[in-house]
């Protein structure tokens, strides 16, 4: 995503195979031009003959191994949990693409868009399918707290799987459910909000008794590009309770 | 006696501790004045916790616990081997691949998974019966491969939904393979708990056949057995009732493997008395196992499915080993 904002299309040879995917890309709209989209196979890269190969550090070291072996650089790039180690990562490849300039742009538009706004009582809490919270430390905690939202999960390090009885616990006002397709009609994703909406045990936690369970498009949020700022506008629909409301 | 008397002791015990002990710190004085002054129509937080969370999943563990142990107990006497299970006739891979159809195909309706898990499996029994039958006598190496092919085919197929699954849907899928009972509620007692007292008493019902079976083909017949239509009559109960229990719960592994044969150990061979006591063991096995799953980390739980494994596994290679010595007596 940072790649395909920084340089022209005719200087990509490939991306990953998950590129068009829509359901987890930012960028499977805007392809048309790119050829290959393939997995981290080093006999595949290396046929394509390219100049540089950018991937990420969860990438099989074994892959890169061989590539740097037949002679391809190799530019990796750490994951990122926080909106200055996303800045971060734009500046190392936009200074392996030889694109500073842009890169910094990308940056700084990023940073006068993703303000602190004003701090409001209410409570969200981050929950996926298998129960996974955003605790203190994460990016959507950072993003909840510049929105001027606090997070009922803030007692919790990292991201941590909980159960049914600690979500009752946190009682949060609002719950953000994550979600790679969200319903237009009906606002629902995947089956989650429905189930924690019917799920008689969680009956008296406020966001379900006031029905204030949202779908979040995932790939807005888990997002390791500028794309971040998609999540950020998401998040501030419902900082305005009245617009937050008339999405639903 | 006194194995029935340690057993109800102990699952005494395991509801107690399962009713006090979870993430959310509740006392016991809490917990009695709750279940003497309640409204149902306005659950306070603890309560909510106490009434729609723990104890429902108490009896579920009670519940598919008992039904895995005694399928199992049945299992290992139809076979004649203490390594049999009640997914070795491919049950578990037939509920699992109802119900990830289920998931797969979005099937809408609070009951169709579990439904299309209990027909799953019993379809799946009902073939590889089909299978196995040859001149009107059970081949029972034939069940046993039959079964393997059968179960391999459908974890194939599964399998193969699964590529072309959402991400959301695999997630779906992890709870039937890795059993766990954090899902549990009222609705899936009422779907079970009535099919699986039945079924387990039923099982109970026959237990002289099956120490007539374990006699032999031909002293079983000669008492007046019919051979053919007991085992069939208890393979298709037994498969039911553990149907039943994955509909539920997903696959939990190693219940109704290691318990029936712990309990032949202390209580013998007969299976007037090692049938009931299997559904027991089994209840208390996964009540326990469970507590373990929901305590042993602070925040989250694991899987109970896991926790039966990690016990599960190294018991079934001190069978092996036991057998390779020539040591394990049924």
């Amino acid at each position: 995503e940072i790649l395909h904002s920084l340089v022209d299309k005719k200087r990509i040879l490939a991306l990953t195979y998950l590129a068009p995917d829509s359901g987890i890309s930012n960028i499977a709209g805007s392809l048309a031009g790119i050829d290959n989209f393939i997995k981290a196979d080093p006999e595949r890269i290396s046929d394509l003959k390219p100049d540089l190969v950018i991937t990420s550090a969860f990438i099989n070291p074994e892959a890169v191994a061989v590539l740097q072996k037949l002679g391809i650089p190799v530019v990796m790039y750490p994951l990122s949990d926080k909106l200055s180690e996303i800045y971060q990562n734009i500046r190392l490849i936009a200074k392996a693409v030889g694109e500073e300039a842009r890169g910094e742009q990308m940056i700084k538009a990023m940073q006068n868009e993703i303000k602190q706004q004003p701090k409001k009582d209410i409570a969200c809490l981050y929950y996926s399918l298998d129960g996974v919270v955003s605790g203190s430390g994460t990016q959507f905690d950072e993003l909840l707290h510049l929105a001027g939202f606090t997070n009922a999960a803030a007692g919790i390090s990292g991201r941590k799987s909980i159960d049914r009885e600690k979500l009752i616990e946190l009682n949060p006002d609002i719950i953000f459910v994550p979600v790679w397709y969200v319903n237009k009609e009906t606002r629902e994703g995947e089956g989650l909000v429905s189930s924690l909406l019917h799920d008689p045990a969680l009956a008296g936690v406020r966001a379900i008794k006031n029905k204030r369970v949202y779908p979040l498009t995932d790939k807005h949020i888990i997002c390791s590009s500028q794309y971040i700022t998609e999540g950020w506008r998401d998040l501030l629909r419902f900082s305005k309770p009245t617009e937050g409301r008339k999405s639903e | 006696m006194k194995a029935v008397c340690t057993l109800l002791f102990m699952l005494l015990a395991g509801v107690i501790f399962n009713l006090g002990l979870g993430t959310a710190e509740i006392s016991y004085g809490e917990i009695i004045k709750m279940l003497f002054n309640f409204s149902p129509n306005a659950f306070t937080e603890h309560e909510a916790i106490i009434f729609l969370i723990r104890m429902p999943r108490i009896i579920l563990a009670v519940l598919v616990g008992g039904a895995l142990g005694t399928a199992g107990c049945v299992m290992q006497g139809l076979y004649r081997n203490p390594m049999a299970d009640p997914s070795i006739i491919g049950i578990s891979s037939g509920a699992t691949l109802g119900a990830v159809s289920a998931i797969f195909f979005s099937l809408p309706g609070l009951y169709t998974q579990p439904f299309l898990a209990v027909t799953g499996g019993v379809l799946v029994a009902f073939l590889v019966l089909r299978l196995a039958v040859r001149q009107d006598k059970i081949q029972m190496m034939t069940l046993l491969l039959a079964g393997i092919a059968v179960s391999t085919f459908l974890s194939a197929v599964t399998s193969l939904m699964l590529s072309f699954c959402y991400e959301y849907q695999l997630k779906q899928f992890l709870f039937w393979t890795i059993g766990g009972l954090d899902g549990a509620n009222w609705h899936h007692i009422h779907l079970i708990i009535v099919p699986i007292i039945s079924g387990v008493i039923f099982l109970c019902f026959y237990a002289c056949e099956l120490n007539l079976l374990n006699l032999g083909e031909e002293e079983a017949q000669s008492l007046g057995l019919n051979p053919t239509k007991t085992r069939s009559r208890l393979l298709i109960a037994a498969s039911l009732v553990t149907a039943l229990a994955v509909s539920v719960s997903g696959t939990i592994g190693f219940v109704g493997l290691i318990i029936p044969h712990i309990l032949r150990l202390l209580v013998g061979s007969d299976h007037r008395l090692l049938l009931p006591v299997s559904a027991l063991g089994g209840s208390v096995f996964l009540l326990y196992a469970d507590l373990i799953a929901r305590t042993v980390f602070p925040l989250g739980e694991i899987r109970v499915g896991i926790v039966t494994a990690l016990i599960g596994a190294p018991y079934f290679l001190y069978l092996l080993l036991q057998n390779r010595k020539g040591g394990l007596n049924f």
